[in-house]
């Protein structure tokens, strides 16, 4: 079927799609949908979100909440524990909507209920200050269970313009810096202060995130970025009284000897490197930046060797499912487009490499605003894909389970 | 929600000497049962299981359970007596409040347990299994199967 053709009208409605895979969890469908039309509140929805209770502040590479007086809740869970990871979404054509309905907070579509929701819990830390003053809050994200840490708020992919072209990390830092003084890097010492403020609490974190955009330099390629991953690494392990402690870094491509320096110098247990789209041609196209340097050859070479360094199960890399569809130059079916993915990923997974997918949302300031995600049930059927080539190759992917990132229909299917 | 509990099933539940199974099917349909002491009433009449392995067999079918709509059973055996609870489960709390709260109480009581998820199971119905109540139930208006040399003037013979 010719993606230019399906419009919303003529995709299969969420029930269609629970009705068609029977096998599928509803609620992994429900959350892939809500990721891709977006989510409103109404007034009465919103009134039940207490600030003491919730976490209505964060602070993330690709967008803001509660700055200044626009708290809302930053994030949903369903009752089966997934999370649905929602940014603000005021140009969303037809969300899902929010509400206090029988004295519960339900996700509703049209009108008709379709599952209650909680919004994410606010741990502890949120509500302190670094010795220096800084809200913790500015200095990691919460999520039910990881904790996100963003060293550096830039890339510099951007700095010709070639950064990819779904992203919207340049416009969105440009705004902050100048409308909430954000700082373009995290103090070391305000992030070792604020990881052991939030690990006091017990029970509410099981892993560490860190990301940021790319760090060319003028040298080495990437060999800033893993200079200031490192420094973070060494600051957050000051918190823990092991060697190694369970955490996930999302960075660029690195080379074996850089990753061999993180892994040694560092307490960190995973390693995430995002290709992006699974499909040299369209990441050309896409991510034109990381086509130049080091190119997607390189890109997918460079995971493969991870393994050998932070071992089976522990290396992984990210898509951004859809973005594949992108037009003018995109694939031209969904049929096409998962095909090539899924034999992408095939490849990447015979050789120890899980790959693991967010749902694409054409989000303001980046190039591809305006374009649109493909279906639910494209969605679904890539799920699908990804999980099946982990279980054909005995690929775990705890390292980015429902609840250590949530943000994977993917990983959520691989909780049975 | 939750039904209405009488009196012998709460103090059963709430007998820490009690001995508790659970039973969830697989994605073949075959039974798994395992016994689990951390089953009690919460506040708001729900069933609370505590289970401390993320990857264990119960966990993995409890999340299918949740996902298919399907059932899932409970037996107690306390001072004598047996039940059996026919349920669903209703949430998975993995942070927030009452998550910490069971995190805290486990460590309480012995130190650095882990704890990696909080059922809360919506019971549909209660039935006694304890035998003589079971075998009355069971044969209530069915034709007994009476074995005749019970019945026979003269003793049975020798073998």
């Amino acid at each position: 079927m010719s993606v230019e053709t399906v419009d919303r009208a003529q995709q299969l409605s969420y029930q269609a799609v629970v009705s068609k895979y029977p096998d599928v969890s509803r609620f992994v469908i429900l959350k892939a949908d809500v990721q891709r039309r977006g989510v409103v509140y109404t007034e009465r929805a919103l009134a039940q979100a207490d600030p003491e209770r919730h976490l209505m502040q964060a602070r993330s590479i690709f967008h803001s909440i509660g700055e200044k007086n626009d708290q809302v809740p930053v994030s949903l869970l369903l009752r089966d524990g997934t999370s649905i990871v929602t940014g603000p979404r005021p140009d969303a054509e037809a969300p899902y909507t929010v509400d206090l309905l029988d004295g519960r907070v339900v996700l509703t579509d049209e009108g008709r209920i379709l599952e209650e929701v909680e919004y994410w819990p606010k741990p502890d830390f949120v509500s302190q200050f670094t010795s220096s003053g800084r809200p913790m809050w500015q200095v990691a994200t919460p999520r039910p269970q990881r904790m996100d840490i963003n060293p550096y708020a830039y890339c510099h992919y951007w700095d010709d313009g070639k950064g990819c072209k779904y992203c919207n990390i340049a416009a969105h830092y440009n705004k902050e810096r100048k409308t909430h003084q954000k700082p373009l890097r995290l103090d070391p010492r305000e992030v070792s202060e604020t990881v052991g403020a939030a690990i006091r609490q017990p029970g509410r974190f099981t892993t560490i995130g860190l990301t940021c955009g790319s760090i060319l330099g003028d040298g080495e390629l990437f060999a800033a970025e893993v200079d200031i991953y490192i420094e973070t690494l060494q600051a957050i392990g000051e918190n823990f009284s092991t060697r190694r402690f369970p955490s996930q870094l999302v960075a660029s491509a690195f080379s074996p000897e850089q990753l061999a320096r993180v892994h040694e110098q560092t307490g960190l247990l995973t390693y995430t490197s995002n290709i992006e789209v699974l499909s040299e041609e369209k990441f050309n196209w896409i991510c034109p930046g990381k086509a130049a340097r080091p190119g997607y050859r390189e890109w997918k070479r460079r995971l493969v060797q991870a393994v050998e360094i932070f071992g089976a199960g522990n290396v992984n890399t990210g898509i951004v499912g859809g973005v594949e569809l992108a037009t003018p130059h995109g694939f031209l079916s969904e049929d096409e487009g998962l095909q090539a993915t899924l034999e992408e990923a095939e490849d990447l997974a015979s050789q120890g490499v899980a790959t693991v997918s967010c749902v694409w949302v054409p989000v303001a300031g980046s190039v591809f605003h305006k374009q649109k995600a493909p279906s639910l049930e494209y969605y679904v059927r890539l799920a699908l894909g990804l999980d099946g080539l982990r279980r054909r190759y005995g690929l775990l992917v705890d390292m980015d389970s429902y609840r250590i990132c949530g943000n994977h229909p993917d990983t959520d299917l691989s909780r049975i | 929600m939750s039904i209405d509990f009488d009196q012998a099933f709460r103090s059963a539940v709430a007998d820490p000497a009690a001995l508790k199974t659970i039973a969830t099917i697989d994605e073949h349909g075959v039974p798994h049962l395992e016994e689990n002491n951390s089953i009690h009433l919460n506040g708001d009449d729900r069933l609370v299981l505590l289970e401390l392995n993320e990857y264990s067999r119960t966990n993995r079918n409890l999340v299918r359970s949740i996902w298919f709509d399907k059932k899932i059973a409970i037996h107690l055996r306390s001072k004598g007596r047996s039940f059996e609870v026919v349920a669903s489960p209703y949430k998975v709390v993995i942070a927030g409040p009452v998550f910490e709260g069971y995190y805290r109480a486990q460590q309480e009581k012995g130190g650095d347990i882990a704890l990696s998820t909080v059922w809360l199971i919506d019971a549909e119905s209660v039935t006694e299994e304890t035998a003589p109540l079971r075998f009355a139930r069971e044969a209530a208006g069915r034709l007994p199967v009476l074995h005749l040399d019970r019945l026979a003037r003269s003793p049975s013979l020798p073998a």
